[in-house]
């Protein structure tokens, strides 16, 4: 299934307001959508709406904040309109049964979820991973809040994957064979669980002198054993406490590790992922890669995000880009981008986030005292044009000014 | 390109030190940009930023501080030169020229605002121009704001005023390999004859 557009009847800063998640070129559904524009304009609500629509006729539908599930509150008043009936959207579903099979994973920004403490290593243990009935379950949300059901499943995984390979080894066929020619056999269909986390982890680690400690990991064996898995800086080899990384790296890795352990081993295929601001708390230079590490943790999915880094947003094809601005209505409205995919940021943020000037007011001047002595040298005396000249020169180095167009 | 070349005097001039021995970093360090004249080995730009005393580029990273690493390997560049560099293995850019020697500047050129080989099918040396970053996007675009500074500083000017602004300020002349190509002024000249004082850095 995939959603190929979605309508709002009338929901707070939404009339009538309606997208077409196609390529206009050729109809197609977009594999992934993004989302920006200014404080306030609802990108956050927009994704928790499709993930409601996304949700299927599950009754733990994510909630939108202020709006009573089915009732929306205004102003204090209780508004009969109801959600599920001012919003609509069409899918390339066939059915509601298909909905609800669908694999959806929201994760709300980490300034929702950053209230969460985190002390450690998720506490659950191999007995948690049994027990646990709700896998594959369809719909998740992505929180640190919900990091030890992303532990357990991990475990659950390792456990799964040393029963099939018990199996394996007793297949007659096996049984003639070399054990490390089976073992080897074995892991050339089934990717090891923490090797396949550590791969994804370190894309991000690495940024940070930091890495996945293969060499310490503890596989849980009793019941009340828990996996025991830590981070380590990558030249000195010591362990980083999960709780004392920071923040936005910690984020990071447990939502891309989380979402890893919904779609390993799981065929690709259709599913919807949301992630609202991916951004949230990361040094630039962590962002360069962030759209295609969350579509290499999903393969097959459709990507929704939300984001104010323009860094994030070049990810996507303009056709992906949705801005969204006020009306002169006060209703919010969407266009598509224009900036093309991979553009410099700073050309995104001119072109398609609509920001008035890209330099700060101190830059401002500078430009203008810039061009005020670009205009007063020609008509200064030759004798006396040296020092405005380095002056110039001085300014123009330090903000790299063009001189063409001045 | 041009500080990537190591004069026939570097072997004496780092005679003893090693880079796995942490209190001769500072020395090496101001060897090298006394070397380099006060310029980024790679973006070629001025050497302005505050730098780390320690702070050392290995063109090889993976033998950094080994038996194997060497004056041949050490360079000092501006932090976002390397930054551009970050990302890139080495391994990736095979075949990669010796790049302190001579041949290897006997190979380059530049040309309409862009480094290249002179032979095109060059291949080691493509692969040392993408490595270094020499034409990353950053690096150009600074690059071809400032030649069209220069160039118009220059009818603003007269000969001894032009000479005395980069006397004044040793970062106008930055980018001297496309000042020479693109100006026809003799940068490298210059820079020897104005015997810019070394980079400005915490030490």
């Amino acid at each position: 299934m995939k959603l190929t557009n979605f309508s709002i009847e009338d929901f707070r800063q939404f009339k009538d307001f309606r997208l077409e998640f196609t390529d206009p070129a050729s109809g197609t559904p977009l594999e992934k959508v993004c989302f920006i524009g200014p404080n306030g304009t609802g990108k956050s609500t927009l994704l928790r709406l499709l993930a409601r629509e996304a949700w299927g006729t599950r009754r733990d539908k994510p909630a939108i904040p202020g709006a009573k599930d089915g009732i929306q509150l205004m102003g204090g008043r209780t508004s009969t309109s109801v959600l599920a009936q001012a919003i609509s959207s069409r899918t390339t579903a066939l059915n509601a049964d298909e909905v609800d099979k669908q694999l959806v994973v929201w994760c709300p920004s980490d300034t929702e979820d950053g209230r969460t403490e985190f002390s450690g290593i998720p506490l659950t243990s191999l007995g948690n991973a049994l027990a646990d009935t709700t896998y594959p379950f369809e719909k998740h949300v992505v929180t640190l809040a919900e990091a030890k059901q992303f532990w357990t499943y991990l475990v659950g995984h390792i456990k799964q994957r040393e029963q099939r390979l018990r199996e394996f080894q007793l297949q007659p066929d096996n049984r003639r064979k070399a054990i490390e020619d089976v073992d080897r056999e074995f892991d050339a269909d089934n990717p090891q669980v923490l090797g396949d986390l550590a791969e994804v982890w370190n894309r991000i680690l690495n940024l940070a002198d930091l890495e996945f400690d293969r060499d310490s990991v503890e596989i849980p064996i009793q019941l009340t054993d828990n996996l025991k898995a830590y981070v380590r800086t990558k030249t000195r080899k010591t362990r980083v406490p999960y709780e004392q990384l920071s923040s936005g790296i910690r984020h990071y890795i447990f939502r891309l590790g989380h979402i890893r352990s919904l779609y390993f081993n799981r065929p690709p295929g259709d599913s919807i992922l949301l992630v609202d601001e991916p951004e949230g708390s990361l040094y630039p230079d962590f962002l360069y890669d962030i759209v295609e590490n969350y579509r290499e943790v999903a393969p097959g999915c459709q990507l929704f995000m939300a984001t104010h880094s323009p860094i994030v947003a070049s990810q996507f094809k303009p056709e992906e880009r949705f801005i969204l601005t006020f009306g002169d209505d006060g209703y919010v409205t969407a266009r598509r981008g224009v900036s093309p995919e991979g553009d410099d940021p700073n050309d995104l943020l001119y072109k398609d986030f609509g920001v008035r000037n890209l330099m700060p007011e101190a830059g401002q001047k500078k430009w203008e005292e810039f061009l005020e002595l670009r205009r007063r040298i020609p008509i200064t005396p030759a004798q006396e044009r040296l020092p405005l000249v380095e002056e110039c020169a001085k300014i123009g180095y330090d903000y790299n000014f063009p001189l063409n167009g001045t | 390109m041009r500080f990537l070349e190591m004069p026939d005097a570097a072997p004496q001039a780092f005679g003893g030190l090693t880079y796995a021995i942490k209190g001769h970093r500072a020395h090496i360090r101001r060897l090298l940009v006394d070397l380099q004249r006060g310029y980024c080995a790679y973006s070629e730009r001025w050497l302005d930023e505050p730098l780390d005393s320690e702070e050392i580029e290995h063109f090889t990273n993976d033998i950094k501080g080994s038996e194997h690493d060497g004056f041949f390997n050490w360079y000092v560049v501006l932090r976002k030169a390397n930054q551009l560099k970050m990302g890139k293995h080495w391994s990736e850019y095979q075949p990669l020229p010796e790049p302190y020697t001579v041949e290897v500047q006997q190979r380059l050129d530049y040309k309409e605002g862009v480094f290249c080989p002179k032979n095109q099918g060059d291949q080691p040396i493509s692969n040392l121009i993408e490595f270094t970053g020499a034409q990353d996007y950053p690096v150009v675009a600074e690059r071809r704001n400032h030649i069209s500074r220069i160039r118009w500083y220059r009818t603003q000017l007269t000969a001894e005023q032009f000479e005395q602004m980069f006397r004044e300020d040793p970062r106008q002349l930055s980018f001297p390999t496309a000042i020479e190509a693109e100006l026809g002024i003799p940068a490298f000249q210059l820079i020897e004859k104005l015997k810019a004082p070394a980079a400005q850095t915490d030490e």
